[in-house]
C-alpha cells in the first residue's frame, strides 16, 4: 500500500520527486546571495504608517487551475479602510507554470521593481519546485530582507523575512539573521517581527508529512528571536494553525488559504502598543 | 494482505539463518557483540551542520548486561558546540528460531549551553534483528527546556508528544563475523532524535580485532527538506573510535 501510495504520488505533476533528493533549485546559499544581491540594489524599504495600522497575512494558495481563495483574500485585503499592509507567507503556486495566474491575482507587476509595494512576499517549497526559484525571483526580487514602518521619524515596527522553503536558513543567511538583530535589538523598535514559511515546532501531525527546520536550527533560531526580543515569529507551510509561546517569542503558523481546503483561513494583525491579531474564514471561497 | 507479506518476509529470512546468529559465547549478538558481557567504547567525532559549523566531538558508551536478555546502555557525548548529551536505553529480548525481538526505553537529555536549553526525548520501541537486518520502529515524545525562564511560565516549556521512530539496518555479513558494514536509515541515532520527516543515512564498519577489542568507523548524513521536495544537505557526522569488552 505504500508502495503504491509512493507510486501514486510519483505519477503527481505537481510533486517534483527528484527534488526529495536534492532540490532542483539553487540551493539556499545562492537564493540568499542573489536575494541580498537585489535587496542591497533597490535600498531598505520604510513604510509611513500611523501608530496603529492592520496587517494582512496569507499563506499556502497553491494556486494552480483556480485562485478562488487568494482572489478572495486580496479583494478584502483592497477593501480594507484600515492603513494596512500584507505579508504572503510562500507557497503562492502549488506546480510549475503558475506564477502568471497567481501574479495577476495580486497585481504586482511593475511595483517589484522599486519595492514600493505594500505587500511582502517569502518563498516556500513549491514555489521553487522544479528549478522556478528564477521565475519566483523574476517576479518578487527577493526571499531575505528587512523592511520597517515608520510614523514621521520615529520607529515603529521591524520584519525580518527569511526564506526557509528548502528546510534550511543555511550559514550565510544565519548569520546574516543574527548581525541585523544584534544591530537593530537596541535601535527602539516598538515590535519586531519575523516572518517565513516554515514552521519550527511540531506539536502534531495535522499535515502529515510537512517537515520542518533540523533541531539544531530549531534550537539556534528560537534562542537568537529571544535574545533580541523578537515579539512574533509568523509561518505557513503546515496548512494548519498553530498558536504556540515559546522564550517569550508567540510562534503563529497561519491556516492554509488554497481552494482545496474545506476550511481556508487568513490572519489580520493589528499593530498599535499592543498587537492583537484574528483568524477569519475565507468561507464562502466562491 | 497483511498476511501474505508477513508470511512473505518470513520466507525471505529464514534462509539467513539463526545458526550464525549465535555468538561465541552464547549470547546473542547487537550489531555483532556478544551481548553477554559488559563493554566500554569511546569514539571521536567530526561534524559539520549548516547552523553551528565544525565540530570536534567525544563520545563514550557503556553497555551493562544487566540480566540474562535484559541490558542497559548508556552513554555521554561533548560537542565542542557547546552541547552535552546523556542517554540511558534498557533494552529486553527475546530469542527467537529466527533472530531475536527486543524493545527499548530510551531517554535522552540534551544540555544546549549554548542556546540555555534542554531537549528530553522519552521513546519506546520494538524491534527484529537478525543476522543481516535490523528494524526497529516505535514513537517518542519531546519536551524542549528554556532555561531563563520560570517553571510555571506559559513559554518555558515547547512539547511534541508524539513522533514516529524508525530505524533500518542492513549488514553486509552475518552479525558473529569478525568485520561488518552497513548501511541504515533512520530518524535517531545514539545522540539524537530527530522529527520523523527528517531521516538520517548511516554507513558503518567495524572489525573485532580479538575477543576483546574491537574498532569502528561510522559516517551519518543528514539531509533537510526532503519531504519538502526540496532536499539539501544539513549535516555529516563522522566517527572512529574503539570498544573494550571485558
Amino acid at each position: 500500500m505504500a508502495l503504491l501510495g509512493l507510486a501514486c504520488v510519483a505519477c503527481n505533476p505537481n510533486y517534483d520527486m527528484i527534488g526529495m533528493i536534492n532540490g532542483t533549485s539553487p540551493e539556499i546559499a545562492q537564493r540568499f546571495k542573489e536575494s541580498r544581491h537585489f535587496s542591497d540594489s533597490v535600498g531598505v524599504v520604510h513604510l509611513q504608517m500611523p501608530k496603529n495600522y492592520r496587517i494582512f497575512v496569507c499563506t499556502d494558495s497553491h494556486i494552480d487551475s483556480t485562485h478562488y481563495g487568494l482572489a478572495k483574500f486580496i479583494h478584502l485585503y483592497k477593501a480594507d479602510t484600515m492603513p494596512h499592509m500584507c505579508l504572503y507567507l510562500g507557497d503562492l503556486i502549488n506546480a510549475q507554470g503558475y506564477f502568471p495566474h497567481a501574479d495577476s491575482i495580486l497585481h504586482l507587476e511593475g511595483v517589484m521593481t522599486n519595492r514600493k509595494d505594500t505587500i511582502f512576499m517569502t518563498c516556500g517549497n513549491h514555489d521553487i519546485y522544479f528549478n522556478q526559484w528564477h521565475n519566483w525571483q523574476k517576479y518578487y526580487g527577493s526571499s531575505t530582507y528587512w523592511f520597517d514602518t515608520r510614523n514621521g521619524k520615529d520607529l515603529l515596527d521591524l520584519y525580518i523575512c527569511l526564506d526557509t522553503s528548502e528546510g534550511t536558513l543555511g550559514t550565510d543567511q544565519m548569520r546574516w539573521l543574527k548581525e541585523l538583530l544584534a544591530q537593530k535589538k537596541g535601535a527602539g523598535y516598538r515590535h519586531m517581527i519575523v516572518f517565513s514559511h516554515t514552521h519550527l515546532f511540531k506539536q502534531d501531525n495535522s499535515q502529515g508529512h510537512t517537515s520542518n527546520l533540523s533541531l539544531e536550527e530549531t534550537y539556534e533560531l528560537t534562542s537568537v528571536l529571544t535574545e533580541a526580543g523578537v515579539k512574533f515569529y509568523i509561518c505557513g507551510h503546515d496548512h494548519s494553525r498553530e498558536v504556540t509561546d515559546y522564550g517569550k517569542v508567540h510562534y503563529i503558523t497561519v491556516d492554509s488559504s488554497t481552494d482545496a481546503e474545506p476550511d481556508p483561513y487568513y490572519m489580520v494583525m493589528d499593530m498599535g502598543e499592543q498587537v492583537n491579531y484574528q483568524f477569519i474564514s475565507l468561507l464562502p471561497i466562491k | 494482505m497483511k498476511k501474505f507479506f508477513l508470511l512473505g518476509v518470513l520466507l525471505l529470512a529464514l534462509p539467513l539463518g539463526a545458526k550464525e546468529y549465535i555468538s561465541i559465547d552464547g549470547g546473542h549478538n547487537l550489531r555483532g557483540f556478544g551481548e553477554e558481557r559488559y563493554s566500554v567504547s569511546f569514539a571521536a567525532e567530526y561534524a559539520y551542520n549548516r547552523t553551528w559549523e565544525h565540530m570536534a566531538n567525544v563520545d563514550v558508551m557503556a553497555h551493562m548486561p544487566v540480566v540474562k536478555n535484559v541490558q542497559l546502555d548508556a552513554r555521554m557525548q561533548y560537542q565542542s558546540a557547546n552541547v552535552f548529551t546523556g542517554a540511558v536505553v534498557l533494552r529486553p529480548t527475546i530469542d527467537l528460531p529466527v533472530g531475536q525481538l527486543f524493545a527499548e526505553t530510551e531517554l535522552l537529555c540534551k544540555a544546549v549551553m549554548r542556546n540555555r536549553m534542554s531537549d528530553y526525548c522519552a521513546a519506546l520501541s520494538v524491534g527484529w534483528r537478525f543476522d543481516y537486518v535490523s528494524v526497529q520502529i516505535g514513537g517518542f515524545a519531546r519536551v524542549m527546556d528554556s532555561w531563563d525562564y520560570d517553571w510555571h511560565s506559559t513559554d518555558k516549556y515547547q512539547a511534541e508528544p508524539f513522533n514516529l521512530l524508525y530505524r533500518l539496518e542492513v549488514f553486509c555479513r552475518p552479525q558473529t563475523n569478525n568485520w561488518n558494514i552497513s548501511v541504515g536509515l533512520s530518524n535517531k541515532d545514539d545522540w539524537q532524535m530527530e522529527r520523523m520527516w527528517q531521516p538520517m543515512f548511516l554507513l558503518g564498519g567495524r572489525y573485532d580485532i580479538d575477543d576483546h577489542w574491537r574498532v569502528h568507523l561510522d559516517g551519518q548524513m543528514k539531509i533537510t527538506g526532503m519531504f519538502h521536495l526540496n532536499a539539501t544537505f544539513y549535516a555529516a557526522y563522522l566517527r572512529a573510535g574503539f570498544t573494550y569488552q571485558f
